[in-house]
């Protein structure tokens, strides 16, 4: 795709270092009260070094339409397990690319299987509308 | 070249009313894989419901089942009409932090919502058809 990879953006230059970690075994009302406290829209799930899952607003959403209740389900129970990662060397294009065709809002940035930071579609969004935008003549 | 909102937005539009509860919004907005729903208040402007809103009731323990869509919406939600340009909406979307804009036909009824993602996948649309057209200088 895009013209947002052409001029040599990378995730490094749109990622947030402050990603939110809690484990699997916590609850949903505890990873959404983590999500709000911080203003975020994800939470990482980690065990030891090791990335098991991500849990997203879309995820909470979901486990109230089937009715779980938050303070009785597991975080295990709603996550995506494995989520898809970048790097910070991924092209900004490549991950935005990636966000629109598998409907992810949120990827984890791994650098030599380490958790550096996540980065989102917003971010990279406004990269993308800064870049496209008309420039003013 | 500019392209308007109105061909943008998502024209299948799910409401519920300020009554409903949370759990029949997460419902309806599961169903349709979005995430908000706009809430149709009698004599006056939409509200909107976000799963961020969801989130934050969760957040607060909240019993969805019993929660009305009331509590946790945005009463007046931000509207724009069909046609803004896109990087107009673009940017009132990154400034006031929002994620989903209701557009209004001329009538000032809610005639679509434009979500982030849509936007974005128009801005990189945009992008490359201008590319392919533009001469080689």
């Amino acid at each position: 795709m895009t013209s947002v990879s052409a001029d040599g953006t990378s995730v490094r230059d749109c990622m947030s270092e402050h990603v939110v970690t809690m484990r699997a075994t916590e609850t949903l009302d505890r990873a959404a009260q983590m999500m709000v406290e911080r203003e975020v829209g994800s939470a990482v799930i980690t065990r030891d070094a090791d990335i098991e899952g991500i849990i997203t607003e879309r995820d909470v959403l979901r486990a109230v339409a089937r009715g779980l209740v938050p303070w009785s389900t597991s975080v295990s129970d709603c996550m995506t397990p494995k989520p898809a990662t970048v790097s910070t060397s991924t092209p900004a294009g490549t991950a935005l690319s990636m966000m629109l065709e598998n409907n992810y809002r949120h990827l984890p940035v791994v650098d030599e299987g380490v958790l550096v930071g996540i980065v989102s579609l917003r971010a990279l969004a406004a990269i993308a509308a800064a870049k496209e935008a008309p420039a003013a003549s | 070249m500019t392209l308007e909102i109105g061909s943008l937005a998502s024209e299948h539009l799910v409401t519920v009313g300020p009554q409903h509860t949370l759990a029949e919004a997460a419902q309806r907005m599961n169903q349709n894989k979005i995430g908000s729903v706009v809430v149709l208040v009698e004599a006056a402007m939409p509200g909107i419901l976000t799963e961020r809103d969801l989130l934050r009731s969760i957040a607060e323990g909240a019993d969805a089942e019993s929660t009305t869509v009331e509590r946790y919406m945005t009463p007046i939600a931000i509207t724009g009409s069909a046609s803004w340009d896109v990087y107009e909406a673009a940017n009132r979307m990154f400034e006031g932090g929002f994620r989903h804009l209701i557009v209004l036909d001329d009538q000032g009824s809610p005639s679509g919502i434009l979500s982030l993602r849509d936007l974005v996948k128009a801005l990189l649309e945009t992008s490359s058809s201008d590319r392919l057209s533009e001469p080689r200088t």
